[in-house]
């Protein structure tokens, strides 16, 4: 029975996906969509729960076992994230309807939530799927989506920005093409349990490295990190404010989750760290992506870019933490990814919450939010203190545990770095903090209706804000009981 | 040498697909050298498949007892048509995207988009 | 001037090319063909007729939202299989549950999917050119 709710977690979204595309009602599509957001995080819920307590599932397709067939392996560390994925989908629908149906045209709304089904599908089949193939697949599928969600806006730049996504993502995606031909023509064989075992034999093939590197290199194009950035900066500024949480939560997170499984989990550490040297990669362009996204946020006016660049400064923390080659720092990357997950996606929707009250995400109009919008200004200063690293947060764990691992390894220019950064991070959250708080000599004093554009007042956003106080209070938690998050975490890859 | 120059042709065309894609101003002209690196990819898959005197992967007959031949591995070419697929898909897309381009901006050109 | 020409081959040439469709459908399980092929060459006949014919002759014919409802029927019915032969007892997609004598060996699943596949590739594409020559479905009678 419970084998029948992987299958259902994978294929509902996608067959309500395509029935919306028939249906032109929107607040039915709209509710029918939360509803199968909250079957998909139910289901999520109940095999993690299962997995936790019998061990690893498998599920063959059609009944041919591997290494003939496909098959979707669901081990503990994939069902957590399978998890937050969906808590992340069902949070931003259930959070976003006045979002939604504000930026996004009305006749547009149907095949929207469809294109958003669809993707969520691509992602969790990238998550659980255990054949390198049917990987690229579902990487496919999740990137088009994407491509699609990203260029509905009110903003005419974020056309450009999709194609050029596009562009890139697609590049991406045949990099990990052409790494896959070259990991089948040294190992015969595509599926990932079964190459684990014949790696041993095959270390010293140069297809194999090949294929590893080509692999990861795609990883990394669409994981964001530091060069390979552009496109998430574009992206994410340009398309509306309902997807934005959604695929910070998801797009990059995913693929970094596919970078530990690669380099921790398929390959091993001994293959990575000794064998092939990729610490020095991914600690210069960690090290690159941190120092220049947090001065570049600091250096930014307007809200959502400053998270975005905020973003992409994480990723790179995320990255010299995987860059370490131990199972601790292994943990300390997991915990950024949580952190991040977590924090920025609430601090997302809590800026597009802003721009429902003040219509702009500029500084400037944004004075003195503390008399119109107190639970937003509390909620932001809770998920900026996690970016920023202060205690009893995801973030300051993380930030913890990564500083350990750096002074275990006699890494002192890297842990400078962090600790410079981390300074930084406190005063690009402080500066939107500042204006919050701190009311200005002649601005808006109240908020009014103009131009026909609804304004909202906090009254009617209590939904919504109740929804980012529950994912603030999962971050809160995981922060206090941080011994019990590090060891749960730890139990993960083990 | 010569016994990897399949190989070595198919990533050939690949990396003048990459190189369309950096050098050309036009975004029509990115979208197709896109489709020119996804051809050389699918023509790497198919080369790895190749047996020494190989034929094509089709049986003749009821068993394999009656008819033994050497065959081509035929897993990379059923690949290979989802792969197609794929490239479809992302042709229409990339597509859709160019004419609402032409439309919001009268213009496909790089250098004068990235003047707005 | 040419319309005579053109119209007067468009309308010998649209069967033999649904008919041509048709058969590399069904012959999918024994020769190159199948879901996808079909589905392509089954809509270019289409666009064909949108050519030479006109959007306005189109919308006669197939509306965009009975290609939309086409569409997604393909799906579903490619998830109804899968979904049949789990109700049966087994995984997604083993066709053996619903049949598995020695001379079809899971023939009747796989040829349900491909018809699935074949009959959504081609409303998709035709739905591509469609709303292309008529700007999403924007003008008057479609």
């Amino acid at each position: 029975m419970i084998k029948n709710l992987v299958i259902l977690e994978m294929l509902l979204p996608i067959l309500i996906g395509v029935s919306h595309i028939v249906n032109r009602r929107a607040h039915l599509v709209y509710l029918v969509t939360c509803i199968t957001n909250v079957v998909v995080c139910v289901a999520a819920v109940f095999i993690c729960i299962h997995v936790f307590q019998s061990g690893d599932m498998h599920y063959y397709f059609g009944g041919w076992l591997p290494p003939a067939g496909i098959e979707f392996k669901i081990t503990k560390f994939n069902s957590v994230i399978t998890c937050l994925i969906s808590v992340i989908s069902t949070a931003t629908f259930l959070h976003g309807k006045n979002v939604m149906f504000d930026e996004i045209d009305i006749s547009k709304i149907n095949s929207f939530c469809g294109v958003f089904l669809i993707c969520l599908a691509g992602f969790i089949g990238v998550l659980l799927t255990n054949d390198f193939f049917n990987l690229y697949v579902f990487i496919e599928i999740s990137s088009l989506a994407s491509y699609s969600l990203i260029s509905i806006s009110k903003d005419k730049s974020s056309i450009k920005a999709a194609f050029c996504y596009l562009i890139i993502g697609s590049i991406a995606a045949t990099f990990i093409l052409i790494g896959i031909a070259y990991i089948y023509s040294a190992s015969g064989t595509l599926n990932i349990d079964d190459f684990i075992s014949k790696l041993p034999n095959i270390q010293e093939s140069n297809s194999v490295r090949i294929g590893y590197c080509l692999i990861l290199v795609g990883i990394l194009i669409k994981s964001g990190l530091f060069p390979l950035h552009t496109w998430l900066v574009d992206s994410y500024k340009s398309t509306n404010s309902f997807i934005v949480p959604f695929l910070n939560g998801t797009s990059s997170k995913i693929y970094i989750f596919l970078a530990i499984n690669l380099t921790y989990l398929i390959f091993g550490i001994h293959y990575s760290f000794h064998h092939l040297n990729i610490s020095f990669i991914f600690g210069a362009m960690g090290a690159m992506a941190i120092i220049m996204c947090s001065l570049a946020a600091l250096y930014q006016s307007n809200l959502r870019n400053m998270l975005i660049f905020s973003t992409v400064s994480q990723i790179g923390y995320t990255f010299v933490a995987l860059g370490l080659g131990s199972k601790a720092s292994a943990v300390a990357a997991i915990m950024f990814l949580f952190g991040n997950i977590l924090a920025k996606s609430s601090l997302f929707m809590l800026a597009s919450n802003i721009y429902l009250n003040r219509r702009s995400y500029d500084m400037s109009k944004l004075h003195n939010l503390k008399s119109h919008m107190p639970i937003v200004v509390v909620l932001f200063a809770i998920n900026g203190a996690s970016i920023a690293g202060v205690p009893l947060t995801i973030g300051f764990s993380a930030k913890i545990s990564l500083i350990i691992e750096l002074i275990k390894k006699d890494m002192w220019v890297m842990l400078a770095i962090v600790l410079c950064s981390s300074l930084v991070a406190i005063l690009y959250i402080w500066k939107f903090m500042e204006t919050f708080l701190y009311s200005k000599a002649g601005s808006i004093n109240d908020s009014k209706r103009k131009d026909g554009f609804g304004v909202y007042s906090e009254r009617e956003l209590y939904f919504p804000l109740s929804i980012i106080a529950f994912l603030t209070g999962a971050n809160l938690i995981c922060g206090v009981f941080f011994n019990r998050f590090a060891e749960f975490l730890n139990n993960l890859i083990l | 040498m010569f016994e990897h120059f399949p190989y070595m042709l198919c990533l050939f065309v690949a990396i003048v697909g990459i190189y369309g894609i950096a050098v050309n101003g036009n975004y029509f002209k990115k979208l197709i050298s896109l489709g020119v690196l996804q051809a050389g990819v699918i023509m790497f898959f198919i080369a790895i498949a190749k047996n020494k005197d190989a034929s094509a992967p089709i049986m003749d007959c009821l068993s394999f007892e009656e008819c033994e031949k050497v065959v081509a591995n035929p897993l990379p070419h059923v690949l290979m048509l989802t792969a197609i697929v794929v490239g479809v898909a992302t042709l229409s897309v990339g597509l859709s995207l160019i004419i609402r381009i032409k439309q919001e901006y009268k213009t496909v050109e790089d250098k004068e988009l990235q003047k707005e | 001037m040419n319309n005579k020409i053109l119209i007067t081959i468009a309308r010998l040439i649209f069967p033999c090319i649904i008919a041509l469709g048709f058969y590399i459908q069904i012959n999918g399980n024994n020769a190159p063909g199948g879901g996808f092929q079909a589905g392509v060459v089954m809509a270019s006949a289409f666009i064909l007729i949108c050519l030479v014919f006109g959007s306005n002759f189109m919308s006669k014919i197939l509306t965009v939202y009975k290609l939309k409802v086409f569409a997604a029927s393909g799906v579903f019915l490619y998830g109804a299989t899968g979904l049949l032969c789990m109700l049966f007892g087994s995984e997604f997609l083993n066709y053996t549950a619903i049949e598995n004598s020695f001379f079809s060996k899971q023939t009747l699943g796989i040829a349900l999917i491909e018809w699935g596949v074949g009959i959504t590739v081609f409303s998709v594409f035709t739905l591509g050119y469609y709303m292309f020559s008529t700007n999403g479905g924007k003008e008057k009678n479609v």
